[in-house]
């Protein structure tokens, strides 16, 4: 009970056990996974036999329904995340496992659906990688969830889904995704319910696979649902979800308080990993004649990223002790993935900078990081709807 | 022991002992102490009575000591009372702070029980050099056994100083030489400041002996501690500003609807805090570990770093949130980013702090 920036040995370990993973087997397939676009499918079970075909190589965050939570099971996720994706931000996505599926189902799975979705397909030793996702976008409802259009309306013992998501990580690989859905418009978003799709479901379509800036090898499906027909029971939370007090939309959106600090660590991640190159090419590969004010400003750029990457893991463990000692952190959690994003960025470009010609060169990973990081201050809440939280919590609701 | 943001119960209740101290003593003082260009004496007594400021252990007489990180939560304490104050006073006793870390017995013995005076010793740390880049090495200020020459800048009370310590370098590290009674130095000249004038400072000229202090770890620390005032006297600065602007933009009206409903203000406010957390995590890592005897030069350039780039953006967002009421002094946000800037002059990230940071991850 007294302020203390050191980890205990259990992170410590988490963290070097997750430091050499990364660096000896994430980083090596970075470059050619960002050239290809994917990794080979071997690569792919290897990553799963790795990871024990589970949720992640890292204990889950929340096992819910009474399961115990571990005091030091945000730390966990936010120190392992960092060292993830300082190893490869893309590569990470291809572990095999449920994904944001299981934040979802967790929060408000029943305990069959929890079993039938997450430890009977991910818990078990297939030999196959098997993906779950999580779809909430749509062409039009970004930021503005409460403009989903998809709808589901029941048909006898099923539901029959309409709509288009978009930007699902895994979702043409998955085998089960998660999706929200307006089963009645006039309640808002309130009326939203969250459904299971399996895979194969009559109706569910893959769109096309997005071309990005970054992230490549990551999968990036749009899905169509075509009168998409699904089991009644896959709603999450089961019929009583859709009594007036049932899981709404809004407490299931809560499970994903506890991803931003894991987000925001990712990008810490990457920003340190482009810190780190651009230190070690200025310690070997800076030109002798290099100018003096050039060395100077290179100087004080590296001396910046550094403590900017810094004052972002404050930030980031800091969401993270909260929520590990159930200190509500709405606020502090959105002030880590608001900071860091952008401090990583910073760092990225900062790299390019340094490096110069060699920066932009794709014989180079820092030129990749850079287009990786910039979709952290996007996806999972844009930095912009992070400050509307964050002065929210500060200001009320003035409008 | 694991990691932990957890103030202890005795941490909580000095903060707020000092934030209740600051509103009801330090709010009021602050505009008069600015014009009269000095923190006045009663004002003076009544921060140095709460023993924050010049601790002094139980054996020389004084409430006894307490670590860094405690140090910076008083601190910001203050300066969210009014970083000019908090700078003089704070200024005024940390030469207690080094004494008490770094002096051999006989300086513990003869000079500490002053500051367990209920009457503040006028006293200086003087460390900052126009030309020197702020890192220890850097310094141009020389320390030949007990003789120092060199200029500073920013002493405070040199013109009636009973006890100053000067920062040099010697042939071997880092030195610090202490004076009694203000003779051994020039006063060069008072500093005539845009912010922070509640504590006059002067520029001063060592040439003469004085007496040692032991070099080594120790003093090291002390003197990194004596840095890292800089950065925790920025966070409670940053915060006045903060919270100023925050109350503002739900109270003052524009287009029909609180200010705080347009994002061009509230997206501000929320930078502004997260720099505030991001500077303060920065500060109490450091102090952590000054605490621990472990702080390099680097980690305090880092935390004054962020805290001052904090005191500097806070201020500035702190004026623009309130428009023309920010520029004009009804208000106080526009003294507290006169403070910042002045403040910044410290220990600039950009002129020197970040440089350093840079050359520690080389070693």
């Amino acid at each position: 009970m007294t302020v203390d920036f050191e980890i205990d040995e259990n992170l410590a370990f988490v963290r070097d056990y997750v430091r050499a993973f990364a660096r000896d087997t994430l980083r090596p397939l970075a470059r050619e996974a960002d050239e290809k676009g994917k990794l080979p499918t071997e690569t792919i079970k290897q990553l799963g036999t790795f990871a024990g075909n589970r949720a992640s190589i890292m204990p889950e965050e929340n096992k819910g329904n009474g399961e115990k939570r571990s005091s030091i099971a945000a730390m966990m996720a936010v120190i392992g995340s960092e060292e993830l994706a300082w190893g490869d931000p893309a590569v990470v996505l291809n572990i095999p496992g449920p994904g944001l599926a299981a934040p979802s189902i967790r929060a408000a799975g029943t305990p069959e659906q929890q079993k039938r979705f997450l430890d009977d397909i991910f818990n078990v030793d297939s030999g196959e990688p098997r993906f779950g996702a999580l779809a909430v976008t749509e062409p039009q409802a970004g930021s503005d969830v409460s403009n989903v259009q998809t709808t589901a309306v029941q048909d006898g013992d099923e539901w029959v889904l309409n709509g288009t998501k978009m930007y699902c990580t895994n979702g043409a690989r998955a085998e089960i995704v998660v999706v929200n859905a307006t089963v009645d418009k006039s309640l808002g978003r309130q009326g939203q319910k969250f459904f299971v799709i399996e895979k194969g479901a009559p109706g569910f379509k893959v769109g096309k696979i997005e071309k990005k800036m970054g992230l490549t090898a990551s999968e990036t499906a749009e899905l169509i649902l075509d009168d998409c027909r699904i089991p009644f029971d896959n709603i999450l939370g089961g019929a009583e979800a859709l009594e007036p007090k049932g899981s709404g939309f809004k407490g299931t959106m809560k499970a994903f308080d506890s991803s931003r600090p894991s987000v925001a660590a990712m990008a810490l991640g990457i920003g340190r990993a482009a810190f780190e190159y651009a230190r070690d090419w200025v310690s070997s590969e800076l030109p002798m004649n290099t100018s003096f004010p050039r060395k100077a400003a290179i100087e004080q750029k590296l001396g910046r990223m550094k403590r900017e990457l810094d004052a972002a893991r404050g930030l980031v463990w800091q969401a993270a002790w909260m929520a590990d000692n159930k200190i509500p952190n709405s606020k502090e959690a959105s002030m880590a993935k608001a900071y860091a994003p952008p401090a990583g960025l910073r760092a990225c470009i900062g790299a390019i900078q340094i490096m110069g010609p060699e920066g932009y060169s794709k014989e180079h990973l820092v030129e990749k990081w850079f287009r990786d990081i910039k979709v952290y201050d996007i996806f999972e809440g844009t930095g912009q709807i992070q400050r509307v939280v964050i002065s929210r919590k500060i200001l009320g609701r003035l409008d | 022991m694991p990691f932990d943001l957890q103030l202890t119960e005795e941490q909580e209740a000095l903060k707020a002992t000092l934030h209740e101290f600051s509103e009801d003593v330090l709010r009021p003082a602050a505009r008069p102490c600015e014009e009269a260009k000095e923190t006045s004496p009663d004002i003076h007594r009544q921060v140095h009575e709460l023993g924050v400021t010049a601790p002094v252990p139980e054996e020389f007489g004084g409430g006894g000591t307490f670590d860094c990180v405690t140090y910076c939560v008083a601190a910001e304490e203050l300066a969210f009372g009014d970083p000019g104050i908090a700078y003089q006073v704070l200024g005024s006793g940390i030469a207690a702070i080094v004494l008490g870390l770094a002096g051999d017995d006989d300086h513990k013995a003869r000079l500490l029980p002053r500051f367990a005076e209920p009457e503040p010793v006028p006293s200086f740390v003087a460390y900052g050099e126009k030309v020197a880049l702020g890192d220890l090495e850097s310094l141009e200020t020389a320390i030949d056994a007990d003789k120092v020459r060199g200029e500073k800048y920013g002493v405070l009370n040199a013109s009636d100083a009973s006890l100053g310590i000067v920062v040099g370098r010697t042939p071997d590290g880092l030195g610090a030489i202490v004076f009694e009674g203000n003779d051994g130095y020039d006063v060069a000249k008072p500093e005539n400041k845009m912010g922070l004038e509640a504590a006059p400072t002067y520029a001063v000229r060592f040439d003469d002996a004085g007496e040692a202090l032991p070099a080594g770890p120790q003093l090291e620390q002390a003197i990194l501690w004596t840095k890292l005032m800089t950065g925790a006297i920025a966070v409670g600065c940053a915060r006045a500003s903060f919270e100023h602007a925050a109350k503002y933009a739900t109270e003052r009206e524009a287009f029909g609807k609180p200010i705080g409903a347009f994002q061009a203000i509230s997206h501000r406010i929320a930078d502004m805090a997260i720099e505030i957390d991001a500077a303060r995590l920065s500060v109490w890592r450091a102090a952590w570990k000054i605490d621990r005897g472990e702080a390099t030069h680097a980690d305090v350039a880092q935390a004054n770093g962020q805290a001052l780039q904090a005191a500097s953006y806070c201020g500035d967002e702190g004026v623009q949130v309130l428009g023309g009421h920010g520029y004009i002094r009804d208000h106080p946000v526009e003294k507290w980013f006169r403070d910042a800037v002045t403040l910044s002059v410290f220990d600039p990230p950009e002129l020197g702090g970040d440089t350093f940071v840079a050359r520690s991850v080389f070693a």
